[in-house]
């Protein structure tokens, strides 16, 4: 009997903890912008509940994300639970490497894809299918007619698809594109970049022990033959593949995301193809940061750019409320150290410069280390993430469309990474959605 | 909400636990449950809870008004219809409405097509348990219940409202009305719950994990064989501790609060046998169509023709119940083929002669054939995945050799290389084993100081892990 209570003690004890450790976090939890390194992204601040936030389920979900973000000693306790499931496998630093980039990747695809606005979509797995098959070269021809290609070129002469591009997809996004260069000035352009996350070109090319010769991408050619004089597309692929057979590291190793070389090369060949030149790289000072080191202890370095001209970097809420923020983070460990990380809903850097023209930056995490490239190009680079667990029209107070005619907008950049890209809901319908 | 959340175990759990255990009247205790159990379905979905509230009010007056038509036996029907038609209208329009409209239009070659309605968590459970109360009324299994927060309070009570396991009224029915709970009933049901938390946090959740990883974004990827075989595999120990899990903890929150659940689980995976495995898988669904759907059907007292159609009809509902996707009715038609087939084709007692240790890894791959077919809504990933486990690739260019293995596969399979045979130690009878073996007090400090160690293990993997969703909440 004794024995009995005390179980019942214990268990007792156990509503009573956690208990106490909820309280603790609620009451106790700051509500300043608080931000992992390890994880590379903004902690949920304590969630505002209204009708609307409770009724659409947002606030159940902000309020059980904000608990857990909140848990003191919460980094400790994700190193443990990390240890533990470590310790359950027999993985190398490799497969590591293998498993983390690809589920960063599936991540974005499923940030991405998630958008329950969105209905009547085309089949994802047609969207974004890959498969292991031989293309022959008059398959290559067929682009514009129905399906674009992104393929690893092996060495025997054949082709593995990585990605497919039905003709629908493109056509959707081209339109939406042009309805955003409809918004600008008759020399105002409209930028359109894809990065590849690395996994796409690590797991498929990198580490194939050299079963790839390289790659090609026919999105490209097809979204230009599909979109009007004002809409400039790049093809980030064939770009980066020279310095990717040489050797140099473009992308970051702990995280999915090209690194600012990545990016600056991306930058240069936009800059020129407009007749500019590219600030030289060297003109830039920076500082050499490290990334938090992953599971492995494996880390990156990377630079950190000063600003060529003293600039201004602020967060706008509801239209016309600004707040500075810092335009570089120089003590951060990541990503988001480049112009403060990706805050929403709507950015501006005042640039310092006196060019008369004003850029607008589209895009997810890629843009942080390729827009500092464009600040001596512009009076004001503005910048947004326009992907569903960034953006709300409802935060901002308006729509896109109004924000870039009242900023005066000039060029508009969209910088989304193949996973957030053609063939995603962002580009096919949240593009749409937020513009009226 | 879901128990797996900060929020349930951080704030709702523990103040509906001190709320309910200050009051001894039974009056209060039901108050202050059902009042938790609305707020538990609300969070996230309070518009929807419309839905049950209508389903239960109808179904309330129709029991009523079938226990005072007892002797006009039309009357009776009437009211059993009415109320049945009103629950189920909810999960067809819900549920299968789009799927029946986009079906029928794509066999008639229109392009009309309607989109899915979101479907409100646990659907398909409430509605089971609001018919086998009104059935149960009508055939005289139990009493109508004269307080309508009773039944509502039986229909929606929070540890089984959300996926299950589906109560029958005439289970419970004692119970809403006197029940009582003690030290020992609160300690086993805490434990219960917190094994029940460890299999979905630190098991359920890695192997999700896995699955995940080995089906990436690119989904039309054809897979190598070894990553078929091993998301299948692991999909397989998934569904199975994600599932169970949440019965136990629903088994073990019933029992802190008094109820007593029958269990839903029986170790389904030492089968040696398919009927077996139903027999030990999702006990409660499976005796819903047996006692609401197959018996009432004719079940085996007729030809052995009919019995094959009442098999067949009972299967392919159970695979639709899951969903409104040919894949589920394919699933569920696929287990109605294997039970004919062990019945009629091969017969009962042929079958039980093969020794167990063959019968044993047979019944093993079919069931991991079976969860493949379940896995994917889209038919043709499933027949993909499918072939790649036999060395076929389909692609769109033709039928080639699949790959033997790739990076991302074999990256897989040696991160999860332990894990899954510690995951595959759990689907055995362990437990019961070592409890007949080692009966005695000092097994049970040893049991309740693991459950704590696992509760802690789970809080403490909750707070990194993103992956967390139940795979039955969709149905």
């Amino acid at each position: 009997m004794k024995r009995n209570n005390g179980f019942f003690i214990l268990t007792m004890w156990w509503f009573l903890l956690t208990a106490v450790i909820g309280g603790l976090t609620f009451f106790f939890t700051s509500d300043k912008e608080r931000i992992s390194q390890r994880e590379n992204r903004i902690l949920q601040n304590r969630p505002v509940l209204t009708w609307s936030s409770f009724q659409s389920g947002e606030f159940s979900d902000q309020f059980d994300t904000f608990l857990s973000d909140s848990i003191p000693g919460r980094d400790f306790l994700i190193d443990i639970s990390n240890k533990i499931l470590g310790s359950f496998s027999v993985n190398t630093a490799e497969d590591l490497y293998y498993m983390d980039t690809s589920q960063k990747e599936a991540e974005d695809f499923v940030r991405s894809d998630d958008d329950s606005t969105v209905t009547g979509t085309s089949d994802k797995d047609a969207v974004t299918g890959s498969q292991t098959t031989t293309i022959s070269d008059s398959d290559a021809a067929r682009f514009v007619d129905d399906t674009a290609y992104f393929w690893l070129l092996k060495n025997d002469g054949t082709k593995d698809t990585v990605y497919r591009y039905p003709k629908e997809n493109m056509m959707r996004v081209a339109d939406n594109l042009e309805k955003y260069a409809a918004l600008l000035p008759e020399d105002g352009n409209v930028f359109f970049v894809t990065p590849p996350p690395f996994p796409t070109l690590a797991r498929r090319f990198s580490q194939s022990g050299g079963y790839y010769s390289g790659w090609e991408s026919t999105l490209t050619d097809n979204m230009n033959v599909l979109t009007s004089d004002k809409i400039k597309c790049y093809n980030t692929l064939q770009i980066l593949q020279p310095h990717i057979l040489d050797g140099e590291d473009l992308f970051l190793y702990t995280d999915h995301q090209w690194n600012i070389h990545g990016a600056y090369y991306v930058f240069s060949e936009i800059i020129s193809s407009q007749g500019l030149s590219p600030t030289p790289f060297d003109e830039y000072d920076y500082r050499v940061n490290k990334t938090t080191p992953d599971a492995e202890g494996h880390y990156d370095t990377f630079p950190l750019l000063y600003s060529l001209a003293p600039a201004k970097n602020m967060v706008v809420q509801q239209v016309d409320q600004k707040k500075e923020i810092p335009l570089m983070r120089y003590e951060m460990t990541s990503n988001l150290a480049f112009l403060s990380g990706n805050r929403t809903p709507w950015r501006i850097l005042q640039t310092g410069f006196n060019t008369g023209r004003r850029a607008l930056v589209i895009g997810d995490c890629f843009n942080l280390s390729f827009t500092p490239f464009l600040m001596p190009y512009y009076d004001e680079v503005h910048t947004t993430d326009i992907r569903y667990i960034y953006f709300r029209k409802e935060q901002l107070g308006t729509t896109l469309a109004d924000m870039i005619t009242r900023n005066s907008i000039d060029d508009i950049y969209i910088v989304y990474s193949e996973a957030n890209g053609v063939d995603s809901q962002t580009l096919l319908s949240a593009l749409d959605n937020n513009l009226n | 909400m879901v128990f797996s959340s900060m929020t349930f175990l951080m704030f709702f759990l523990p103040i509906t636990l001190l709320l309910y255990f200050l009051n001894e009247r039974i009056r209060w205790r039901n108050g202050i449950l059902l009042v938790a159990s609305l707020l538990f379905y609300a969070w996230g979905e309070p518009v929807l809870i419309l839905l049950m509230l209508v389903s239960v009010g109808v179904n309330y007056v129709c029991a009523l008004g079938i226990e005072r038509s007892a002797s006009a036996k039309t009357m009776q029907k009437i009211w059993l219809i009415v109320g049945a038609s009103a629950s189920m209208i909810f999960l067809l329009y819900f549920k299968y409405g789009a799927f029946f409209v986009n079906s029928a239009a794509d066999l008639l070659s229109l392009s009309a097509h309607v989109a899915e309605k979101k479907l409100p968590i646990g659907i398909s459970f409430y509605t089971f348990q609001v018919l086998t109360y009104t059935v149960d009324v009508y055939r005289g299994k139990a009493k109508a219940q004269k307080n309508p927060a009773r039944l509502l309070l039986y229909v929606s009570c929070f540890p089984q409202l959300i996926a299950g396991p589906i109560v029958q009224y005439a289970d419970v029915a004692d119970m809403l009305n006197a029940r009582s709970s003690t030290p020992v009933g609160f300690s086993e049901g805490a434990r219960r719950f917190a094994v029940g938390l460890a299999k979905k946090v630190l098991i359920a959740n890695i192997c999700g994990a896995a699955v995940e990883a080995l089906h990436p974004a690119d989904s039309a990827v054809t897979m190598s064989v070894l990553g078929a075989w091993y998301a299948a595999g692991m999909y397989t120990l998934q569904i199975y501790f994600d599932f169970s899990a949440y019965s136990d903890m629903a088994i073990g929150l019933g029992k802190i609060f008094g109820f007593t659940y029958k269990e839903n689980f029986n170790y389904p995976y030492i089968s040696g046998s398919v009927s077996e495995f139903w027999r030990r898988w999702h006990i409660s669904l499976g005796s819903f169509f047996r006692d609401y759907v197959y018996i009432p059907l004719g079940g085996n007292r007729g030809t052995a023709a009919r019995t094959v159609l009442n098999l067949m009809i009972v299967w392919s509902l159970t695979g639709m119940w899951h969903g409104a996707s040919w894949n589920f009715i394919l699933w569920g038609a696929y287990y109605g083929l294997l039970i004919v087939a062990e019945r009629f084709v091969i017969g009962r007692k042929r079958w039980e002669r093969i020794p167990y240790a063959v019968r044993l890894p047979l019944v093993l791959l079919l069931t991991v054939w079976g969860w493949v077919l379940f896995y994917h809504t889209n038919l043709l990933l499933g027949i993909r995945q499918l072939s790649a486990m036999a060395g076929i690739a389909l692609t769109e260019q033709g039928v080639t050799l699949a790959t033997l293995s790739d990076p991302l596969a074999l990256a897989v399979v040696r991160k999860y290389s332990v894990f899954p045979l510690i995951a595959m130690t759990a689907c055995l009878p362990i437990v019961p084993l070592f409890r007949k073996r080692f009966s005695g007090q000092w097994t049970e400090v040893v049991s309740y100081a693991a459950a704590t160690v696992l509760l802690l293990l789970s809080l403490i993997f909750l707070i990194g892990q993103s992956y967390n969703p139940f795979i039955y909440f969709r149905f």
